[in-house]
């Protein structure tokens, strides 16, 4: 068990005069025995902000501590990695693929010393807890996908670790056994209590595994703390999207019955309620900004007739379904607004046919409003957005 | 007509066949010359020395090769003295470095890459004087941890190149595993590298064996008694001149080749492995 | 642990070192007079350069040793080419290794005992001019005239190395892509079109590193004029053995020579282990 902090991390690959920038000014906290996730789109700087921890990259500034004691700092690494008792299951698992599963799992064993009856009941109790007993003879190479992820974990967490690290751990497994592997790894650390970090771009792993996460974005802490307020309160679009879909609309704000309204399109209006430093900061210059709403708090109408809760759902015109398509029991739908270019994709219990006009609602609480850097309005306090109270 | 076209393309094709591999035979007899003319005329009488020319069979004897094996008895078992050792520390200690090289990325060992590649490249042939003195001083001149040094001037550090080529198929994530597991450079190197890279060092240490048993000048000029020949050196005492018989002569040559030529013909995949990736990098 | 894995390539480093010493050691013995009459060497900054680069013997050396490489790189790319075609043509697995190991183990044979072998081979009355005058050819001179023996030797070195562009070559176009091969054969392209339109501009690194390698071995050819035709700095011979020539009483002469050597060797081996091994070797 171990805490981990960065404070004010960068990090340049590159010479002096080909410097690529990959992480900046990053500050984060992860706290002991805590399951924390990282996520962010394709090269944010995930991998290398692991690498860090595990002590394969140095900081080319700020420090990295493990328990208030500085491991790395300003591009020089005090604790190299094979000092850090750390467990780290990588993207591709980089098994040894000469050794057999049982010598792959002994090796941070052997490394340390330790007495061969010592190991072979170590191996033999993680083996059972995976369920891969009878593969321990064979290589690697000769095992399901499936089982080389359990032999990674298994050799990861032989030598008790204090630190788990996971780098997209489940990116190589088929989707049928992703579950059962994401259970599994969150059995075992809860079961061992060991500070476990998790990096991936599939939100489904941060939100199977993950209390709190960091979202990186452009190599930046785009957002940190639980994982649920990343998600309904981002602080960036580019959060909201690393973390989960959400339909992004642009919308110029008028004044429409005396109220503050955002015109999707030409003839969707959306009723919001904008702080007065936002107001005023939409006075002085364009008048536009951008909406977003995840699928889910979609609600699609058929019949005109049907009651909506108005304190729970705002009305936001109509829409024709553009195509209904089917996964997991649920229907995926496209929906197209008049005037506006982007489809709105939401999910639906029945098949709706293409063509069909229906009435949209959007949940009142987590309608988003950003501006056009990509900014949540309302996370800025001094331009504090809510949606209109009906 | 097109029935006819057909026939004729084919025996066509069938000429170009039989054609190119007339080609390949014949320079292929041409390249074998030495080798032909090596085993005839090692097992030719003194006789048939002096009546048939160099080309043409007369008879098996084993005379020749009797008299030149006793003589190169003492120069194979140097050669092998000095070449085991320099082949086994050149392909592990080599290994070594290229593994050091692999790991570690820095302007400084581009330098040192720089010089390994130079060592391995130079006509080494002008290190004479120098290297004399300096064995002199030492008081290896002369013996076999003398031409075992030498020899590792050289070869170490084509030991390293080599290697270092065929350490770069490693995947660097492997590495990483190991050192996250725990492991410092020495059990990596042993338990990781090695038995991942054994294709590769079989090359290495094919090609540093049949390299430096077939060196010619660093034995010649670093020993000074009969005694100390390596066997390369031993056959310029057969290079014809004043009243050699030239059945010796090829029986020498024979004799001094006989080990690469196994080699050639038992690891040749090994061997060419050895120069495809000091020429071009290539791993497979 | 990342600090002290240079510990690693400590042996190797050594070595290379003692190889700079060695060079260093000519070029400060270079700027000397140290000859068998100066006992006590002065420093003389470049008179020895401008001695050793105005003696005829070392000019024509120069000469011969350039001419030498540069056919050795011209035939042996042309030999290469040729039967690396030959053999991308053959259909079987087996069968190539079998012309490979045939072309390749010239290379494996030590330098002095072909060199003992050709001598007699090119023996004017009991060689190879024993076929040529069956089949009605006139017979050479091949070693007996001064005039001769170059062409002769280069002969021998094309045996030795054409081979080694060979397989790079072969290597290259077993690169290309299989399909656009066939999809030009059943367009109807001829297998010299195939050769010259596909196969050859793919070989491009093949061409770098055969030449470069070539001309590395030809600069170190030394054992292949010292065994066959001796010490002879006054006939036809290489620049190594004037530095042969000149060790024996003018020392400072000849660490000019290595100096020349060694820059000329570097020009072509610093390039390529920066731009080419290291580019090879350092791609994750
Ligand atoms: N050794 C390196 N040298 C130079 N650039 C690098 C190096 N490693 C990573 N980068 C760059 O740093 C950026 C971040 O890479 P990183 O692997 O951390 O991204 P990631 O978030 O893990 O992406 P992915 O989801 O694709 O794995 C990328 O632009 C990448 O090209
Ligand atoms: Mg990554």
């Amino acid at each position: 068990m171990v805490k981990i902090e960065f404070r004010k991390v960068g990090k340049a690959f590159g010479k002096k005069n080909r410097k690529k920038d990959v992480i900046s000014d990053m500050s984060f906290e992860v706290s002991h025995g805590d399951m924390y996730g990282i996520i962010g789109a394709s090269g944010a700087g995930k991998t290398t902000v692991l690498r860090m921890i595990a002590g394969l990259e140095e900081p080319t500034s700020g420090s990295i501590l493990f328990d208030n004691k500085v491991v790395a700092e300003n591009g020089r690494i005090l604790v190299p990695a094979e000092e850090r008792n750390i467990g780290m299951v990588f993207q591709n698992w980089a098994l040894y693929p000469h050794m057999s599963n049982f010598e792959n799992i002994a090796f941070p064993l052997r490394a340390k010393r330790v007495p061969n009856d010592k190991i072979r009941e170590k191996v033999e109790y993680l083996a059972n807890l995976l369920d891969i007993t009878e593969t321990l003879r064979r290589r690697p190479g000769l095992i399901s996908g499936g089982q080389q992820q359990r032999v990674a974990v298994c050799r990861a967490l032989s030598k008790d670790p204090s630190l788990l690290l996971l780098d997209e751990p489940f990116s190589n497994l088929d989707a049928t056994i992703k579950d059962s592997a994401r259970s599994l790894v969150r059995t075992v650390q809860s079961e061992l209590g060991i500070t476990a970090i998790i990096v991936s771009h599939d939100p489904a792993d941060i939100f199977a595994l993950a209390s709190n996460t960091l979202c990186i974005t452009g190599g930046k802490s785009g957002q940190a703390g639980k994982t649920s307020d990343l998600y309904h309160a981002p602080n960036s679009i580019d959060v909201a999207r690393s973390i989960g879909e959400i339909n992004l609309l642009r919308a110029t704000v008028e004044v429409r019955n005396g109220r503050d309204a955002a015109v999707l399109g030409e003839e969707n209006i959306l009723p919001v309620t904008l702080s007065q430093a936002a107001r005023s900061s939409l006075d002085s210059g364009d008048r536009s900004l951008i909406v977003g709403i995840r699928p889910e708090d979609i609600r699609i109408v058929e019949d005109s007739q049907e009651q909506v809760d108005a304190r729970r759902w705002l009305a936001a015109g109509n829409a024709t379904v553009k195509i209904s398509s089917y996964s997991a029991g649920i229907f995926r739908i496209l929906l197209r607004l008049h005037g506006v270019e982007t489809d709105l994709a939401t999910t639906s219990e029945h098949f709706l046919p293409p063509g069909q006009e229906v009435s949209m609602f959007f949940r009142k609480d987590d309608v988003k409003l950003f501006d056009n850097s990509g900014y949540n309005l309302a996370a800025t306090p001094a331009a504090a957005a809510v949606p209109h109270q009906a | 007509m097109t029935r006819f076209r057909l026939v004729s393309s084919i025996t066509a094709g069938r000429l170009y066949t039989i054609g190119k591999y007339a080609v390949l035979v014949f320079i292929a007899l041409i390249w074998l010359l030495p080798v032909y003319s090596m085993v005839i005329n090692s097992l030719k009488t003194a006789a048939g020395v002096l009546t048939t020319p160099v080309l043409q069979p007369s008879g098996i004897s084993f005379h020749a090769l009797k008299v030149v094996a006793a003589a190169m008895e003492r120069p194979i078992f140097n050669s092998f003295v000095v070449v085991l050792p320099v082949a086994v520390i050149s392909t592990f200690v080599g290994g070594m470095a290229a593994y050091y090289l692999y790991r570690v990325q820095s302007y400084f060992n581009d330098v040192m890459f720089t010089v390994v590649a130079i060592a391995t490249f130079i006509p080494y042939q002008i290190t004479l004087v120098p290297l004399t003195r300096m064995l002199a001083q030492m008081g290896i001149f002369n013996t076999y941890q003398g031409l075992i040094f030498a020899f590792l001037i050289f070869y170490l550090p084509t030991g390293a190149l080599l290697m270092s080529i065929f350490l770069a198929v490693l995947p660097k994530r492997t590495i990483e595993a190991a050192r996250i597991d725990g492991a410092g450079d020495w059990l990596i190197y042993r338990k990781i590298v090695w038995p991942l890279v054994i294709p590769g060092s079989i090359s290495t240490f094919m090609f540093i064996v049949v390299e430096s048993w077939n060196n010619f000048f660093i034995p010649l000029i670093l020993t000074s008694t009969p005694q100390m020949r390596t066997t390369s050196v031993a056959v310029l005492y057969y290079s014809g001149g004043f009243g050699t018989l030239y059945n010796e002569s090829f029986a020498a040559a024979l004799m001094s080749s006989i080990l690469p030529l196994i080699i050639i013909v038992v690891l040749g995949r090994y061997f060419i492995k050895g120069f495809l990736a000091l020429g071009t990098g290539s791993k497979g | 642990m990342k600090s002290r894995s240079y510990l690693f390539f400590i042996p190797t480093g050594i070595f290379a070192v003692i190889l700079l010493y060695l060079v260093y050691w000519n070029v400060y013995n270079s700027f000397t007079n140290s000859s068998s009459f100066h006992t006590t060497a002065t420093f003389v900054g470049l008179a020895t350069y401008a001695t050793v680069f105005r003696d005829p013997v070392f000019l024509s050396s120069m000469r011969i040793s350039l001419i030498w490489a540069f056919s050795l790189i011209f035939f042996g790319n042309l030999i290469g080419i040729l039967l690396a075609a030959f053999l991308f043509n053959v259909a079987s697995d087996k069968i190539r290794l079998i012309f490979t190991t045939i072309f390749i183990y010239p290379l494996a044979i030590s330098a002095a005992a072909s060199a003992v072998i050709w001598t007699w081979l090119f023996n004017t009355n009991d060689g190879v001019n024993t076929i040529l005058r069956a089949i009605g050819l006139p017979p050479y001179s091949w070693l007996d005239r001064p005039s001769s023996i170059l062409p002769s030797m280069i002969l021998i070195s094309l045996w030795v190395y054409s081979g080694l562009s060979m397989i790079f070559y072969l290597a290259s176009f077993q690169n290309v892509n299989r399909e656009s091969i066939e999809s030009a054969r059943i367009d109807g392209a001829s297998p010299l079109r195939v050769l010259v339109r596909i196969l050859m501009p793919e070989a491009k690194n093949a061409f770098i590193v055969s030449t470069a390698l070539l001309f590395l071995f030809a600069l170190r050819i030394f054992s292949l004029p010292f065994v066959s035709t001796g010490l002879n700095p006054f006939t036809e011979t290489a620049v190594l053995n004037m530095y042969f020539y000149y060790i024996t009483e003018f020392f400072a002469n000849s660490s000019v020579v290595s100096v020349v050597l060694v820059i000329i060797a570097s020009i072509v081996v610093v390039p390529y282990a920066l731009y080419g091994l290291k580019r090879w070797i350092t791609h994750d």
